[in-house]
C-alpha cells in the first residue's frame, strides 16, 4: 500500500521516496508542527490546572443572566481572530489545527469518592458477585434469555453450586443484579398516567437528567467524552465538520 | 453539553412509543454503535389510536390528544428545563466535577412524526416556512419557523379568522396541537429537526427515482437491457448481489435502498447505451439527474465535511433539479390520469367527426398525424399538472446547513433507533407474559444493561491499567456486539485457500489455460522489475520450472476506511479459477492494481482495474528459500486516456485483445476490490459510486 503524503495528496510506495518528499517539500512543516504542539500542550495544561479553572469558573458564576453573555460574545471574538490567522497560514501547508472554546468543558472539582471507587472497581471487578463464576453464570443466565422458571429450575434440580455462584434462586439473582450498577437511581422508571377522555393508560418515564448524568458518569466512556465544543481545521486551512463539537451549534449555544 | 432523543414507532398489532436518549459528547462512533449502550430508553408512551378526519368528535379527540401529547412531554423535560439556564454540576467519568447545561439538540423522527410533534400539516417542513406549492423547486431562501410566535398567533386567528395576509401565509400548513417542543428554553425548535437519510434518501428519493427511471425505460424501450444488467453485478464487500430482476421485487428495504444507491447509476449507463437519435438527449439528461442525485447522497455520508465538500452538496442538488423535469411526465398522479384520459376521449370524439368527411386514402395518413398530435396534447397536460412538490423533495436543501451546524448527517440516522428497539424493547416484549406488558419491558432490560455496562467499565479499565485482576475478561463470553476499537488489522496470513493440484509452474499452466511460455516471460520480465538484482528469479526455463509454486484462491487486502485512521476494511479478492465458489459458478474478482504514477490514466490516478487469475506462492530455493508472492492479472485499459464521460461520469474500461494480457505483479501492488459492470464484450464500466473510498478517489 501506498503511503500518502499528510500534508499533501502525493502517494509513495516506497519509504525512501516519501522520506525524501518529506524534507524537500514539506521543509518548513517541522517548525509548524512543534508550534502547534506546543499550543495544544499549553491549552491542556490550563484545563488541567484545577486552581486556575476554579477560580475562573467562579467568576462566570458569580455573574449570571444577561451578563453572562458577555463572555460567549468575547470569547466569539476572539474566535474570528484566530479565524483570520488561520487563513493567513493557509498559503504554507500546515497541520490540522484546532481552536479550543476558551473556558468551556472546565473541571471544576473532583468526585468525591472517585478514586475509592475506582480501586473498589479494580480490586473487586465482580461485586456485589461473590465471585467471577457467579457473574458469569448470571451473564449467561440474563444474555441467554432463560426464564425465571428455568433458573429456579436450575438451582432447585442441583444443577448449580449455589454456595460458590452466591445465589439461589431468581430472587436472589435479582437482588445482586439490582446492586450491580451503582447508578441505578439514575435509571429509576417513574409512572405517570394519560388520559385521553376516554381511557386512562399508565406510561412510563426515567428522569432525563439523571439520564445525562448516568452517561457522563461511565467509566467507558472515559476516553471518548469530548466537554468542550472545538474548530478543527484541515492542513489547508480548511474548516472540518465532522462530529457535533466541531460544528457550529454547539459552539454557538456554549456558555 | 448537549441531548439527543430519538423516537420511533415499532410496529406489530401491539404498538409502543419509545423515546430514546443519549448525549452528544460521545463521538458518533461510539455512541451509536449497539454494543456501546449509550442510547438509553428515556420513555415509553402508549400510542394514540387513529382517527378519522371526517368526524366532528374525532375532531375533538384529536385535539385532546395533542393537549395530552404536551403535557406527557412537558413531564418529561421538566428536569432539563430548570437547568438549561443555570446549569448544574454532574460528575464525570474522569472523576472530575463540570458545569454542565444539558439542552436538547436534536429529535431524530421520521417525519410523520416530527409533523405530530412540532404540530405541523403532512406536507409542512419542520424548519422553515416553505409553502407547498415551492416544495418542488430550488429556492433556498425561507424564513426560518419561529414557533414561539405561531403559539401568540394560534388563538387569535381561531376566534377572530381575520389575520393578515403575512400571517395566514405563516399559520399555513399549521396542524392541530402546538410544539411539544417550543417551551424548552433554549431550545430551538426548528433546529430539532434532523436530516434522515433512511427516510428522505433511500425510502422517500431512491424510491421515487426508480419510479421515474422504470417509466422513462418503459417509455424507450430499455427495460430488459435494465434488468439484464441488474442481474449480472458482480460482487463487492458490503455490496448484496441482487438475485431477481428489478421489476420482479415487490419490496424494498432500507438496505436495499442503499445498495441500489451504490449501483444504478453504472447499471442505468449500461442500460443506455448507444441512444437513438432521438434519445441522445433525454438520455443525457436522466443519467445527469440521477448521477446528481447518486453523487449527493455519496457526499451526504461522509463522515467529515469541508466548505469544499459542501459546495459540491449544493452544486450536485442543484444539478439535480436543474435536471430533474427530464422526468416530469412520470410524476403522474391519478386525478391527471384521469384528466389526460378525458381530454383523449373529447379529442377522438371530435376527429370522428371530422374524418368521416375525408376520403378513405386519406384517412390513414390524417390518423397517424392525429395520433402524433394527440399525444403531444397529452404530454403537454400531463406536464402541466404534474409537479415535485412534495416534502421529501424538499428537505434535502436543508442538509448543507445541518452539516454547518450539527456536524456529519450518518450519525443523525433512524437507524440508530430501530437497534435500540431490538434489545431494549423487541426482547422484553417477547419475554413478557404480553400482560401489562409495558411494565415488563420496562423493567426486564435493567439486569442486562446492568451486566454489560459493567463489562465495559472493566474493559476500559483493563485497557488503562494492567494491574486490574481482569485478564480473564478476554475470553468471558461477552455480547457479540460489543465494539473493540478497530486495532489496524494486521491478516495472519493473506493469501489463503492452497490448491493441492499445483506444485510448479507446468501446473498451474494447465490449470489456468494460460501457455507456458507466457507465464515464464512474465516470471522473469516481474523479476528484472521488482526484485533487487542478488535476488531475481533464475531466467532459465528449465529451473523455473522446478520450483516449487503454491496456487491460492484468496487474498485479504486490508483497505483503510475513509476519513478514519485506523479502521480497516477486509476485501477478500477471490481467484478460484476454473473451481467454483460456494457451489456457484467460479469467481475470479476485479481488483485494483497500481500501475504507474498518480498523473497517468486520468482519473484512475496511476490504478487500473484487472482481473485476478491467479494468487501465487514461488519458493526460491537457490536464495534462501525466499517466497515470492504474486498475482497474475489481466489488466484492463482505460478508454478515451481514463476521463470521465460527460454522460455518467464514469470510466469505461476495455480488455486488450493481445494475448499478452496476462501479467505478473506483486501482490503489494493489489489495492483493493474493484467494482465493474459489464457494458459489452470486453468493455467495462468502473462503478465509481460502490463505496465512498472509490467515489472519493475517482472524479
Amino acid at each position: 500500500m501506498p503511503s500518502k503524503c499528510p500534508f499533501c495528496r502525493r502517494k509513495y510506495t516506497r519509504s525512501g521516496a516519501y522520506e525524501k518528499h518529506l524534507r524537500t517539500a514539506h521543509a518548513g512543516l517541522d517548525i509548524v508542527l512543534a508550534s502547534t504542539v506546543q499550543y495544544i500542550n499549553m491549552e491542556s495544561s490550563v484545563s488541567h490546572n484545577p486552581d486556575a479553572s476554579e477560580r475562573q469558573d467562579s467568576d462566570c458564576e458569580s455573574d449570571p443572566g444577561p451578563a453572562g453573555s458577555e463572555p460567549d460574545e468575547f470569547c466569539r471574538d476572539i474566535a474570528y481572530e484566530s479565524d483570520t490567522e488561520v487563513f493567513d497560514d493557509a498559503t504554507s501547508p500546515s497541520a490540522g489545527k484546532q481552536i479550543h472554546y476558551e473556558g468551556a468543558g472546565q473541571v471544576i472539582g473532583d468526585v468525591d469518592g472517585f478514586e475509592h471507587e475506582y480501586s473498589n472497581l479494580c480490586d473487586d471487578p465482580w461485586a456485589p458477585f461473590n465471585s467471577e463464576q457467579g457473574f458469569k453464570l448470571a451473564s449467561w443466565f440474563i444474555e441467554g434469555k432463560v426464564s425465571k422458571s428455568r433458573i429456579n429450575q436450575y438451582f432447585s434440580s442441583g444443577l448449580g453450586d449455589a454456595e460458590s455462584v452466591g445465589y439461589s434462586s431468581m430472587h436472589t439473582l435479582e437482588n445482586h443484579l439490582r446492586l450491580l450498577d451503582p447508578y441505578s437511581q439514575y435509571l429509576q422508571w417513574f409512572e405517570g398516567q394519560v388520559e385521553d377522555g376516554q381511557r386512562t393508560l399508565p406510561f412510563f418515564y426515567r428522569n432525563a437528567l439523571g439520564c445525562v448524568r448516568y452517561l457522563l458518569r461511565q467509566i467507558a466512556y472515559r476516553d471518548d467524552l469530548v466537554y468542550a465544543p472545538r474548530h478543527e481545521y484541515d492542513s489547508t486551512g480548511q474548516r472540518i465538520y465532522a462530529e457535533m463539537h466541531t460544528a457550529d451549534w454547539w459552539w454557538d449555544v456554549q456558555v | 453539553m448537549s441531548d439527543q432523543t430519538n423516537l420511533t414507532n415499532f410496529s406489530g398489532d401491539k404498538k409502543a412509543w419509545p423515546v430514546y436518549i443519549t448525549i452528544g459528547n460521545l463521538p458518533s462512533a461510539r455512541r451509536n454503535s449497539p454494543g456501546s449502550m449509550a442510547v438509553l430508553l428515556l420513555a415509553l408512551l402508549p400510542i394514540p389510536p387513529k382517527l378519522s378526519k371526517s368526524s366532528k368528535a374525532d375532531q375533538r379527540q384529536r385535539k385532546i390528544n395533542a393537549d395530552t401529547l404536551q403535557d406527557v412531554f412537558e413531564l418529561i423535560f421538566a428536569p432539563l428545563q430548570d437547568v438549561a439556564h443555570t446549569g448544574i454540576a454532574i460528575d464525570c467519568a474522569d472523576g472530575k466535577v463540570r458545569q454542565c447545561f444539558p439542552i436538547l439538540s436534536a429529535w431524530i423522527a421520521d417525519h410523520m412524526e416530527n409533523v405530530a410533534l412540532h404540530g405541523l400539516k403532512t406536507n409542512a417542513c419542520p424548519k422553515c416556512e416553505v409553502p407547498t406549492h415551492e416544495l418542488g423547486t430550488n429556492a433556498r431562501s425561507h424564513r426560518t419557523r419561529d414557533y414561539a410566535r405561531y403559539q401568540r398567533y394560534k388563538p387569535e386567528n381561531q376566534n377572530s379568522g381575520s389575520e393578515s395576509d403575512d400571517d395566514h401565509i405563516m399559520c399555513d400548513n399549521l396542524g392541530i396541537g402546538q410544539n411539544i417542543f417550543h417551551r424548552l428554553d433554549r431550545v430551538s425548535a426548528s433546529d430539532l429537526y434532523k436530516p434522515d437519510m433512511l427516510h428522505t434518501i433511500y425510502l422517500g428519493l431512491f424510491k421515487h427515482m426508480m419510479d421515474w427511471i422504470e417509466g422513462f425505460l418503459k417509455k424507450h424501450g430499455r427495460l430488459q437491457a435494465f434488468d439484464d444488467v441488474w442481474k449480472a453485478l458482480p460482487p463487492y464487500p458490503g455490496f448484496l448481489v441482487p438475485k431477481k430482476a428489478y421489476r420482479e421485487v415487490t419490496q424494498w428495504q432500507g438496505k436495499e435502498m442503499r445498495n441500489l444507491g451504490r449501483c444504478i447509476l453504472g447499471v442505468l449507463a449500461v442500460a443506455l447505451r448507444q441512444p437513438g437519435g432521438a434519445q441522445v438527449i433525454p438520455f443525457k439528461r436522466a443519467l445527469g439527474c440521477v448521477r446528481a442525485l447518486v453523487d449527493f447522497n455519496m457526499m451526504a455520508q461522509y463522515r467529515s465535511h469541508t466548505s469544499d465538500t459542501i459546495a459540491y452538496m449544493e452544486d450536485y442538488l442543484d444539478q439535480f433539479h436543474k435536471l430533474k423535469d427530464i422526468f416530469l411526465e412520470f410524476r403522474v398522479t391519478k386525478r391527471t390520469q384521469d384528466k389526460v384520459d378525458k381530454q383523449r376521449k373529447e379529442i377522438r370524439r371530435q376527429r370522428a367527426l371530422v374524418i368521416e368527411r375525408v376520403a378513405p386514402s386519406l384517412r390513414r395518413r390524417i390518423r397517424d398525424d392525429n395520433r402524433q398530435e394527440e399525444n403531444d396534447l397529452c404530454l403537454d397536460l400531463v406536464r402541466g399538472e404534474s409537479h415535485f412538490n412534495f416534502i421529501k423533495m424538499h428537505l434535502l436543501r436543508h442538509f448543507c446547513d445541518h452539516i454547518r451546524q450539527f456536524g456529519n448527517i450518518p450519525m443523525y440516522s433512524t437507524e440508530i433507533g430501530e437497534l435500540a428497539h431490538k434489545t431494549q424493547i423487541k426482547d422484553g416484549w417477547r419475554q413478557s407474559n404480553k400482560n401489562d406488558a409495558v411494565r415488563q419491558i420496562v423493567h426486564s432490560y435493567g439486569g442486562q444493561h446492568a451486566i454489560r455496562m459493567r463489562l465495559l467499565n472493566l474493559e476500559s479499565l483493563k485497557c488503562r491499567d494492567a494491574d486490574v485482576s481482569g485478564d480473564v475478561l478476554h475470553d468471558l463470553d461477552r455480547p457479540a456486539s460489543t465494539v473493540t476499537a478497530a486495532a489496524p488489522v494486521v491478516p495472519r496470513r493473506v493469501l489463503q485457500g492452497s490448491r493441492e493440484d499445483v506444485s510448479n509452474v507446468v501446473d498451474f499452466s494447465r490449470i489456468s489455460g494460460v501457455s507456458r511460455e507466457i507465464v515464464y516471460r512474465e516470471l522473469i520480465r516481474y523479476s528484472r522489475h521488482n526484485l533487487p538484482a542478488a535476488h531475481r528469479l533464475p531466467e532459465d526455463h528449465a529451473i523455473l520450472r522446478s520450483l516449487p509454486v503454491e496456487l491460492l484462491t484468496q487474498r485479504e487486502i486490508p483497505v483503510l476506511a475513509l476519513q478514519e485512521a485506523d479502521v480497516y476494511e477486509i476485501h477478500r479478492a477471490r481467484s478460484t479459477g476454473d473451481l467454483h465458489f460456494r457451489n456457484q459458478g467460479s469467481r475470479n474478482d476485479w481488483v485494483w492494481v497500481q500501475a504507474g504514477t498518480e498523473e497517468m490514466y486520468g482519473a484512475l490516478r496511476g490504478r487500473l482495474p484487472a482481473k485476478l487469475v491467479a494468487l501465487l506462492k514461488i519458493r526460491d530455493y537457490r536464495s534462501d528459500d525466499t517466497v515470492r508472492r504474486v498475482a497474475g492479472v489481466q489488466i484492463l485499459t482505460p478508454v478515451n486516456s481514463g476521463r470521465l464521460s460527460d454522460q455518467h461520469g464514469l470510466v469505461t474500461v476495455q480488455m486488450r485483445e493481445d494475448p499478452r494480457g496476462f501479467t505478473i505483479v506483486d501482490i503489494g501492488t493489489i489495492l483493493g476490490l474493484a467494482h465493474l459492470i459489464q457494458e459489452e464484450d470486453r468493455r467495462w464500466l468502473i462503478n465509481s459510486r460502490i463505496d465512498l473510498r472509490t467515489f472519493n478517489e475517482i472524479y
